[in-house]
């Protein structure tokens, strides 16, 4: 027995990742919440360990290393809650993007309508979409039992019908997926979550009842041009949850501790982003990236309308060669500041994928991570924007909406060396317009405090004051065209400590450091015709709401959407410039 | 060169790496698993040989609905009473499967079995029947002793002899006496050297770095290929190929490292395993080559997986200039250190046997241990 304490003080989050199982500790410091440390470990979701808590053990030893506070009673139980001594913790919750992505296959009645809306929240999730059918597939019944038989997935979407609408066609294509479902061995109980017309509930149940593990969501498209994706999707992240649980070894004794849920990570960090963009409202933006071993994730947030999109199949690790599948070689040999081969950029990227946890040990392959970074990056947002509201409002349609907060997470950006090289990464990936502050999740906390949101909402509000995530700083990218090396913009900060001017070029950026704690005026002056987010040639004088942050204030002018010069080694030359800017040492 | 202080580790913080084999003699344990439940044909501390049956199912192939309820003209849920075939039963093509008599016999409604094979299922008005061409045969593999039956799926067979563990194959595996060709453990495998002596063989080399032996290779028939490392831009080529191509080291001209070559050449001439199938990280299932080995008297030792990295482990860096050396971890450090590509990470100390350069510092993340 533990001598429990009443009040919920001491947090505890975890995290399991492809790589790494992450703890964090939270606890009240001078009567606020306060982040306290951290520690990490090799995942062992994977085989031969299969046992996700062991790998959190270690990250615990670790934390328990550097806090000296103790965890685990002499049975090797988690202590909770926290006792009066100082041991354990009163909560804690739990995230993860760890084990194989959840296999699927969608079934709806129109393509473009609900199997539409299936997709959409299909892509909140670490989910493959293996197949999906609907009146709009020719196959006959037998291809698609086949296909099923083949697949086998651990998840069918099902969706169709508004309510009180037909029932007679999305009946006739459950027949055959449920004769597929009397074909799957008895130890593959497939789920099925029921998002359509509710009257049909019942009948899905017959049909299915015996055969799948059924749960029912509200329609996701109650009437004609009418769609209400939350709560399916939330219906949907409870189903995945629950076959997480059963498939991951130790997710159950983690499931206990936590009082039955295990968040995916990418929600999590999404309700983060919620809370932002909400506070901003709709006319600008609020972005989250993460970028990990296996898979890459997108959140945009304007104003009430917030969209995740999670790419379970792009990732710098294990599922590196996927950008080499979905981009040209070029488009990653564009970042290069030394010359490579086609095939030598091949070797290194299937290398990658089958070490998937090494780190760059020499500036070489920095870069050729940092190539990785950025095009996973760019591929997941390509994706990701196609479900943003069309009501954000940008410079230019193949721009990028004005954003006033970009947050970058994941091993991938949390590690690089300088926080300079974060910044840029972002720049160069996500390629931002105008004014937009920067930050990063370099402690990992963004899926933490997205979990600890649902039992302590205070204690969120106070940990993301303190500065949960680094600020990097405010960057004001230009959109406007030139000749290179050509002034873009002319910039001016006035600090106490004194006055700093740059003439920033066509094809260049430039920082002027400035931290947070500092206080400033800045005056921005842009060539005719070039936009730093006040219109076009219009500057700005004696700004003073500047965020400032580890990097300081950034004049991006190397062109929207970037340029890089035609000659390659001038191209290699350039990037060679950019990174040693970014790292200080230029 | 004195060794560096790398204020080692006190706090027992265990890093968990990959390991990998490259192992001249141990036991190993397989488990062979259909794909669908079947019957296990052999039964438990049975020998068992490579091309022995040890499990088979049928698994329909091709499946085939028919509207019974629409060819009867009755309603779906009445089918059942016409059925002259239970689930479960073969039926032939042409042969009823459901008939509507009618009170004088005129109008009675037939309908046969448009494939030959078994009903499945009926339901929702239909019936579901399932063709097979032919079982699925599980063969055993690896030569050995059937160590445990899983009911109706497969079995665990025990055998000892030399491991190599890869990190890519294209899908397929076999069972072939292994010859390996090339001088050296980083030779590119040559069109002249697939020659009629290495025909029905398995060919290890140390690197595949282009086609030019691939119209040779399936006119001599050789079995499989085991390589050192391969080009990557050749994997959608290989991933063709009809028989197992396993990769051991990785991507790039590198090819084997000196002890998977030694181990290979050790054994040239002997039968080998290579199972070729995709790496599963979360099962656990990777691609390997296996050389059964005779072992009188007492059973070799079992592998071990998982340990956590320790001064006294055999380890191999699995990336940078260094990538596939192998040496002894002497000391790992407790706090994270600068890189020369300006990141920070524990590292551990890994002493070589060669003499000019005697230890590396390499993170942590950068190494797997050899077993």
């Amino acid at each position: 027995m533990t001598d429990a304490v009443h009040s919920i003080d001491t947090l505890l989050a975890v995290d399991f990742g492809t790589a790494s199982t992450r703890v964090a500790l939270f606890d009240v410091v001078e009567g606020k919440y306060r982040f306290i440390a951290s520690g990490e470990a090799p995942t062992t979701v994977d085989a031969p360990y299969r046992e996700a808590s062991e790998g959190m053990r270690h990250a615990l030893a670790e934390l328990q290393a550097i806090t000296g506070r103790t965890f685990f009673d002499e049975s090797a139980q988690l202590i909770l809650p926290a006792t009066a001594d100082g041991r354990g913790a009163d909560v804690l919750v739990a995230t993860s993007s760890a084990g194989p992505a959840v296999q699927a296959v969608l079934v709806g009645l129109l393509p473009d309508v609900s199997l539409e809306n299936a997709r959409r929240i299909a892509n909140t999730h670490y989910l493959t979409i293996r197949d999906t059918f609907s009146l709009g597939d020719t196959r006959p019944d037998e291809q698609r039992i086949d296909a099923i038989l083949h697949i086998r997935p651990d998840l069918l979407l099902v969706t169709g019908g508004t309510e009180n609408g037909a029932a007679e066609a999305l009946i006739k294509m459950l027949d055959t997926v449920s004769l597929a479902c009397h074909l799957l061995p008895p130890e593959h109980r497939v789920k099925l979550l029921f998002a359509g017309n509710t009257a049909l509930q019942p009948k899905v149940n017959e049909k299915f009842g015996s055969i799948t593990s059924v749960h029912h969501a509200p329609n996701l498209q109650p009437d004609l041009g009418l769609t209400d994706l939350p709560p399916a999707r939330q219906a949907l992240e409870e189903v995945i949850e629950s076959l997480r649980v059963e498939q991951i070894g130790g997710f159950n004794n983690v499931a206990v501790w936590t009082g039955g849920r295990i968040y995916p990570t990418a929600q999590a960090e999404s309700n983060i982003l919620r809370f932002f963009s909400r506070a901003i409202g709709p006319n600008r933006g609020v972005l989250s990236v993460n970028v990990g071993s296996a898979s890459t994730s997108v959140a945009a947030g304007f104003g009430d309308h917030v969209s995740l999109v999670v790419r379970p199949d792009l990732g710098v690790g294990v599922n590196a060669a996927q950008i080499l599948k979905e981009s040209t070689v070029e488009s990653l040999l564009q970042w290069l500041p030394f010359d490579l081969t086609p095939d030598g950029l091949r070797d290194f990227v299937y290398n990658k994928a089958a070490h998937p946890h090494t780190i760059p040990v020499d500036p070489h392959e920095a870069a050729l991570e940092y190539a990785l970074t950025r095009q996973a990056l760019a591929l997941a947002l390509r994706r990701a924007r196609r479900d943003w509201t069309r009501k954000a409002k940008g410079p230019r349609a193949d721009l990028m909406p004005w954003l006033d907060l970009i947050f970058g997470g994941g091993a991938s950006l949390a590690r690089v060396p300088r926080p300079g090289l974060a910044a840029m990464l972002m720049l160069d990936a996500l390629q931002p317009v105008g004014q937009c502050d920067l930050f990063l999740d370099s402690h990992h906390m963004g899926a933490a405090l997205g979990a600890l949101a649902t039992v302590n909402p205070t204690a969120v509000v106070q940990i993301l004051d303190s500065g949960a995530f680094l600020s990097l700083g405010t960057t004001f990218s230009a959109v406007g065209t030139t000749r290179p090396s050509e002034l873009a913009c002319l910039a001016t900060l006035q600090t106490p400590a004194g006055e700093n001017t740059v003439e920033v070029k066509y094809g260049s950026f430039e920082i002027l450091p400035f931290t947070s704690t500092q206080t400033g005026k800045l005056t921005l002056k842009p060539r005719p015709g070039f936009d730093v987010g006040f219109g076009p040639g219009r500057g700005v004088k004696n700004k003073e709401d500047l965020t400032g942050g580890a990097v300081g204030i950034v004049i991006d002018a190397r062109g929207r959407p970037l340029a890089f010069p035609n000659d390659p080694a001038q191209r290699r030359d350039t990037v060679q410039k950019w990174i040693a800017k970014a790292a200080g040492e230029g | 060169m004195p060794l560096p202080d790398l204020h080692t580790s006190k706090l027992n913080m265990a890093y968990l790496p990959l390991t990998t084999h490259v192992t001249f003699l141990a036991t190993v344990q397989r488990e062979r698993l259909l794909p669908m439940p079947g019957e296990v044909t052999v039964a438990e501390r049975q020998r068992v040989e490579a091309a022995d049956i040890v499990a088979r199912a049928y698994v329909a192939d091709h499946h085939s609905l028919v509207n019974v309820a629409e060819a009867l003209g009755v309603p779906d849920d009445k089918i059942d009473q016409y059925m002259v075939k239970d689930n479960g039963q073969a039926v032939k093509k042409g042969e009823l499967l459901a008939v509507r008599k009618t009170a004088l016999g005129i109008g009675t409604k037939r309908l046969p079995s448009p494939v030959d094979g078994e009903l499945i299922v009926v339901g929702e008005g239909k019936a579901l029947l399932g063709s097979f061409s032919k079982p699925v045969e599980l063969h055993a593999g690896i030569p050995g002793t059937v160590l445990r039956v899983h009911e109706g799926r497969g079995i665990t067979i025990e055998a000892a002899g030399a491991l190599i563990s890869g990190v890519w194959g294209n899908g397929q595996e076999g069972f072939a006496v292994m010859r390996a060709v090339g001088s050296s453990p980083t030779a590119p495998l040559l069109t002249e050297q697939v020659d009629m002596s290495l025909r029905g063989m398995m060919v290890a080399a140390g690197v595949l770095q282009d086609t030019a032996a691939f119209k040779q290779m399936a006119e001599v028939r050789i079995r499989g290929l085991v390589l050192g490392s391969l080009k990557a831009d050749l994997i959608p080529a290989v991933q063709k190929l009809d028989f197992p191509v396993l990769v051991t080291e990785g991507f790039g001209v590198q090819g084997f490292s000196p002890a998977a070559y030694s181990l290979l050449v050790t054994n040239t001439g002997r039968e080998m395993w290579v199972n070729a199938h995709p790496w599963n990280r979360f099962t656990g299932q990777r691609p390997e080559a296996f050389i059964p080995l005779p072992s009188p008297g007492q059973s070799p030792a079992t592998l071990v997986d998982g340990d956590p990295l320790a001064p006294g482990k055999r380890v191999r860096i699995t990336r940078g200039a260094e990538f596939g050396r192998s040496g002894t971890v002497v000391a790992l450090s407790d706090h994270a250190v600068l890189l020369p590509g300006g990141g920070r990470a524990r590292v551990a100390t890994v002493e070589f046997e060669q003499v000019e350069e005697p230890w590396l510092n390499v993170p942590f993340a950068n190494l797997e241990i050899l077993e």
